[in-house]
């Protein structure tokens, strides 16, 4: 029974336009084990897991479980196959309590057709106290905190029979008590004969809780260990590829970086992140890297004026200053480029040249209104000058490409001339060759005088085009590295693990 | 260089101008006397009460929110007017401090519904829910609900009066209103925030816009506006009436929206809202002329509001292929 595979998933493929995302990927994984499954950020896991559920639909390959083909691609059909899947932004409904979570769909009803409260929920009880989780069946679930969420996932997949439950980065949001719970109910579960696939960046946590791993990289299956076969530094090795691609870094365009501090942070502190220390240089790019919720977004956040900073300073040109909101931000000549573009860089129902002119407009006032002469001129100019591919700066945002639209943004801050700015994922879901033409923006920004603080998922773009890196990890700065001796390994290795080595 | 017109607002201003002529072609062949100057200015002076006030719901609806208590402001702002007036028998320094007052009151109304809405962050909807029930409960309180009479020739003026014969001052105000609030919007630096604000409000206040002052400043102007025609109504009926106003928040509402505002937010023009207010006017006017009972206006405004409304998802979808 236990040599038996109950999943296995053979040759698959799955191409969106422009990347690979999964070539010729084997995974299987056997009956009551805890299967985890590691990877970098882009390495396809997720996809793989979809693949699975029928979230996606693979364009090549077979996934056979408990014994048949699985060829239906409905999500319904997988789940009552027995294929759960908890994602990591969990999908529970808050306003409803645990036991309607827990039986959504399925309710149990009385003879009349009605749903039947009572048994819904003793069975939910039933379930908990099968698992030995202290949960109220009839709490409502935004009274839980998110361990408890956790558990009412994993509940709501076994109330439909769950043979094998996927866990995507269960443990990011957990406190240390609340993960050793989670360890325990897995346990549970693994004793009941469930199978779990367990994703997670938290290398340590594999060895807690896991049996086997199987590695992906880069779309490409790696390699499937026994956990006990396995250390920390051979699964960096085969998450980050043991010849580390080399970057083009050309030399010769290392610029000039000023020995002028225009930005300070000195022991800052606020609800996310502790004691962070950098320095931004005039003309200097710095880059911030870490696992997503490692705290780098919350550290642009205190720059900004959207995180009050709870300790420490932040100083601009040597003098200590207090942010406490975007405008006293702007007034100290500082500009953010957010997370999500479309939802909180852009008033996408407005056209290009309203969204250019979203900080600045106050400067084309004259005479006491608008003039939209000098708005048409200086937003066609930009739209030259950054090669916004748009056939008019008339034209509703919503319909550009987002390579284009991350440009209104940057010409939105390089109009109101900040000396400041703070990119939050500048390239997240944009094109490779809008990147391009993003990073020589950048470039071009700092030989303007400009200095830029990046946060990004991706290293290798940092290693291109920062000075120095800090890397974060679950709130804290563990490492930081200038560009003279960057190093690809140490990176990843700090970001993954927590430590330097 | 003329700064030119997305396709999209040139098609549903001209859909709005569409029906407006589709609408004069059958008011004129059901009754002779429709198209005259004298009705087309009595339309103008019927308009214009609730023009004002869907002029201030226009900007709310802009800016993505609703203003509820448009008519019961109204009745207040107009019971104090007339109570003022009253007591200062009908003098021209009682029509001015009435008249302040009046505007004063509805605007300290409108901070309230916008500061709960901004800084306590109620729904849009409910605030100005409590706020129509709280305004209406006010002017009913003032006199008992009564309504105040003998408020004297030279306060009627403002509201009743007439220049050159038969042109209403009330429509004369409804008019420089709409063109002052059209360059607002179109030339201030406030008027452009109520679009971003209400297209994407987390952008705009990332971009550094003060968000929250804009959203009461917004809510104030339009609770002012409902006030002075509060005042015009109560000048033009020489009455301060309690009940003034019932149910004017949903015509302004369908004025707002027949003029191409969207109700989620960034979207509309007072112009548009103007054209609107004429549109729904010249449907009871219509009713009136041929004599049928006001029944079938009420259903044939329902019908006329899901026909704009459909024309311009209809041309929109068509742009969009």
């Amino acid at each position: 029974m236990q040599n038996e595979n109950i999943l296995e998933m053979r040759k698959i493929d799955k191409v969106f336009p422009g990347v690979k995302a999964l070539e010729q990927v084997d995974f299987s994984v056997k009956r009551g084990e805890v299967h985890c499954l590691i990877g970098a950020n882009g390495a396809g896991k997720s996809t793989l897991m979809k693949v699975l559920s029928s979230a996606y639909t693979e364009d090549g390959g077979e996934v056979f479980f408990d014994g048949k083909i699985l060829k239906s691609h409905s999500t319904d059909e997988r789940r009552k196959e027995g294929i759960a899947v908890i994602y990591q932004e969990l999908s529970l409904f808050h306003e409803l309590t645990v036991g309607e979570n827990v039986y959504m769909n399925y309710y149990p009803k009385t003879r009349l057709k009605c749903v039947d409260w009572k048994k819904l929920f003793q069975d939910t009880q039933a379930l908990a106290d099968s698992l030995n989780i202290k949960i109220n069946a009839s709490s409502q679930v935004s009274e839980l905190n998110i361990g408890q969420r956790q558990l009412t996932e994993i509940m709501k997949a076994l109330a439909c029979n769950a043979k094998l439950i996927v866990m995507d980065e269960p443990s990011s949001t957990l406190s240390q008590s609340e993960f050793e719970i989670l360890v325990r109910v897995i346990k549970d579960l693994k004793e009941k004969g469930i199978t779990i696939i367990y994703i997670s960046h938290h290398l340590e946590e594999l060895f807690t809780v896991g049996d086997r791993i199987t590695v992906l990289r880069d779309g490409k299956f790696v390699t499937c260990k026994n956990i006990d076969d396995i250390t920390e530094d051979q699964l960096v090795e085969y998450m980050t590829g043991i010849n580390i691609s080399q970057i083009q870094r050309d030399e010769s365009e290392i610029h000039e970086v000023s020995e002028d501090k225009v930005l300070e942070l000195s022991h800052m502190y606020n609800h996310k992140v502790s004691d962070i220390n950098l320095s931004l240089h005039k003309a200097e790019v710095v880059g911030l890297y870490g696992l997503v919720g490692a705290g780098r977004t919350e550290v642009l956040q205190s720059i900004f004026g959207l995180a009050p900073v709870t300790a420490g300073e932040i100083r601009i040109h040597e003098k200590k200053v207090t942010i406490k909101n975007p405008q006293d931000a702007i007034r100290h000549k500082i500009g953010l480029t957010p997370e999500n573009r479309k939802t909180q860089g852009l008033v996408l129902i407005l056209p290009v040249w309203e969204n250019m002119t979203l900080v600045s407009l106050a400067k084309f006032k004259a005479g006491g209104r608008i003039n939209y002469r000098k708005i048409n001129a200086e937003c066609d100019g930009y739209k030259e000058k950054l090669k916004i591919k748009t056939p008019s700066i008339q034209t509703v945002t919503r319909n550009l490409s987002g390579g284009n639209q991350q440009k209104v943004i940057l010409s939105k801050w390089l109009m109101q001339d900040c000396d400041i700015l703070l990119l939050d994922e500048p390239t997240q879901g944009i094109d490779v060759v809008a990147k391009e033409e993003i990073y020589n923006l950048i470039r071009e920004m700092t030989a303007m005088g400009k200095s830029i603080i990046v946060v990004s998922s991706e290293l290798t773009e940092l290693l291109r085009i920062c000075d120095n890196i800090h890397v974060m990890y679950d709130g804290k700065q563990i490492m930081s590295s200038n560009k003279a001796n960057f190093n690809q390994e140490q990176i990843l290795h700090a970001s993954v693990i927590g430590r330097t080595v | 260089m003329k700064t030119k017109m997305n396709v999209n607002q040139i098609i549903k201003k001209y859909n709005l101008i569409f029906l407006l002529v589709v609408f004069i072609i059958i008011s004129t062949i059901l009754s002779p006397s429709f198209l005259t100057l004298n009705n087309f200015l009595n339309l103008l002076q019927q308009a214009s009460i609730p023009g004002i006030v869907a002029l201030g719901m226009t900007l709310v609806i802009i800016l993505g929110g609703i203003d509820l208590s448009v008519g019961s402001v109204l009745a207040f702002s107009g019971m104090i007017v007339s109570m003022v007036v009253f007591r200062f028998q009908g003098s021209a320094v009682g029509i001015l401090a009435g008249c302040l007052t009046g505007l004063v009151v509805s605007a300290i109304m409108g901070l309230v519904t916008g500061g709960l809405i901004s800084y306590f962050k109620l729904p849009d909807f409910i605030a100005s829910l409590a706020m129509m029930e709280i305004a209406r409960g006010a002017a009913l309180l003032t006199t008992s609900g009564n309504p105040v009479f003998n408020l004297g020739d030279a306060f009627h003026v403002i509201g009743g009066g007439f220049v050159f014969g038969k042109l209403a001052i009330s429509a004369i105000f409804w008019v420089i209103l709409t063109v002052i609030l059209a360059l607002v919007l179109k030339y201030s630096i406030f008027g452009r925030t109520l679009f971003a604000i209400g297209g994407n409000r987390e952008a705009a206040r990332l971009s550094g816009i003060k968000t929250k002052r804009n959203y009461v400043v917004t809510y104030v102007l339009c609770a002012m506006l409902s006030g002075f025609a509060g005042i015009l109504t109560a000048s033009w009926m020489s009455t301060g009436q309690p009940t003034a106003g019932t149910g004017y928040e949903l015509d302004a509402i369908a004025a707002s929206v027949i003029g191409g505002a969207s109700l989620s937010g960034g979207v509309g023009s007072v112009t548009g809202t103007f054209g609107g207010v004429f549109l729904l006017q010249i449907l009871t006017n219509i009713f009136n002329l041929v004599g049928l009972p006001s029944y079938y206006q009420r259903i044939a405004k329902g019908g006329i509001i899901i026909l704009a409304l459909l024309l311009n998802k209809f041309v929109s979808k068509s742009k969009v292929k």
